[in-house]
């Protein structure tokens, strides 16, 4: 990173961000993924696979289930009403539904799109 | 409760724990006798110290297991101090944990759980816990 004798830097100083993360149940991700993506100003999403347990008893003791973990970054205005969106969306407000946090970050960085003419 | 209420749970707090492949169930076992409801493990890579360590780096895997867990404030420092004993977290390329406070969460709470909250909090009013939007 290169900083500028007037303080500036090279690289560009994005809005402060949060992050809003789920863990979902298998295969779960994707659709709660595109259904994000038509929403506008999310500014990054990802996911991955893992393996979560339960370690109450009464629900799965000693076994492990796959689960998506979704990672979103969005616009701090925007997250109070992804989250609920996404609470929704990904029916996590059931039995097994899975979990969802958001946590404020204190940098990112814009990831924005250029404006690309319809393809014919 | 109806379809569209989300119980906010604030005070909770996200541990982090990134270790080397195989031992995450160890810890997540730790964790769950110290209190922890549930653990969520992925598989990641890692670089770092593994270079300085160990003959060619072979001593520490690079394959690392990120192990996350939810619980509230209170249990925090408590079960924090358990995964990193049963990790062995004070030897030297183990591996890594960390606290990330968290502004708000949300999950399925059984109608019992809730019934128990709400009747506790009114009759101790205040001490965190949940809140209804």
């Amino acid at each position: 990173m290169t900083v500028w004798a007037d303080g500036t830097s090279s690289v560009p100083q994005g809005e402060d961000g949060k992050l809003i993360t789920c863990f979902l149940p298998k295969e779960k991700a994707l659709a709660v993924a595109e259904r994000v993506h038509q929403r506008k100003n999310m500014i990054s999403c990802d996911f991955t696979g893992g393996r979560g347990s339960g370690l109450v008893k009464s629900v799965c003791y000693g076994h492990s289930v796959e689960v998506d973990i979704l990672s979103i970054i969005v616009r701090a205005e925007e997250a109070d009403g992804l989250f609920e969106f996404i609470y929704h969306e990904a029916g996590i407000g059931r039995s097994q539904g899975g979990f969802i946090f958001q946590s404020a970050l204190s940098r990112s960085t814009p990831f924005a799109l250029p404006e690309l003419p319809e393809e014919p | 409760m109806s379809e569209r209420e989300i119980t906010i749970l604030t005070d909770v707090a996200l541990i982090t724990c990134i270790v080397q492949r195989g031992l995450a169930d160890k810890i997540t076992k730790a964790a769950s006798e110290a209190g922890a409801q549930g653990a969520t493990v992925h598989f990641a890579r890692g670089v770092g110290v593994r270079e300085r360590l160990g003959v060619l780096g072979l001593a520490v895997e690079v394959e690392k297991e990120v192990i996350q867990i939810l619980v509230s404030t209170d249990q925090a420092d408590h079960v924090f101090e358990k995964m990193y004993l049963a990790g062995k977290l004070d030897t030297p390329g183990m591996g890594i944990m960390f606290i990330t406070p968290l502004e708000k969460a949300a999950t399925y709470i059984p109608h019992g759980v809730m019934e128990k909250l709400t009747h506790g909090e009114a009759s101790a009013t205040g001490s965190g816990g949940g809140s209804q939007e």
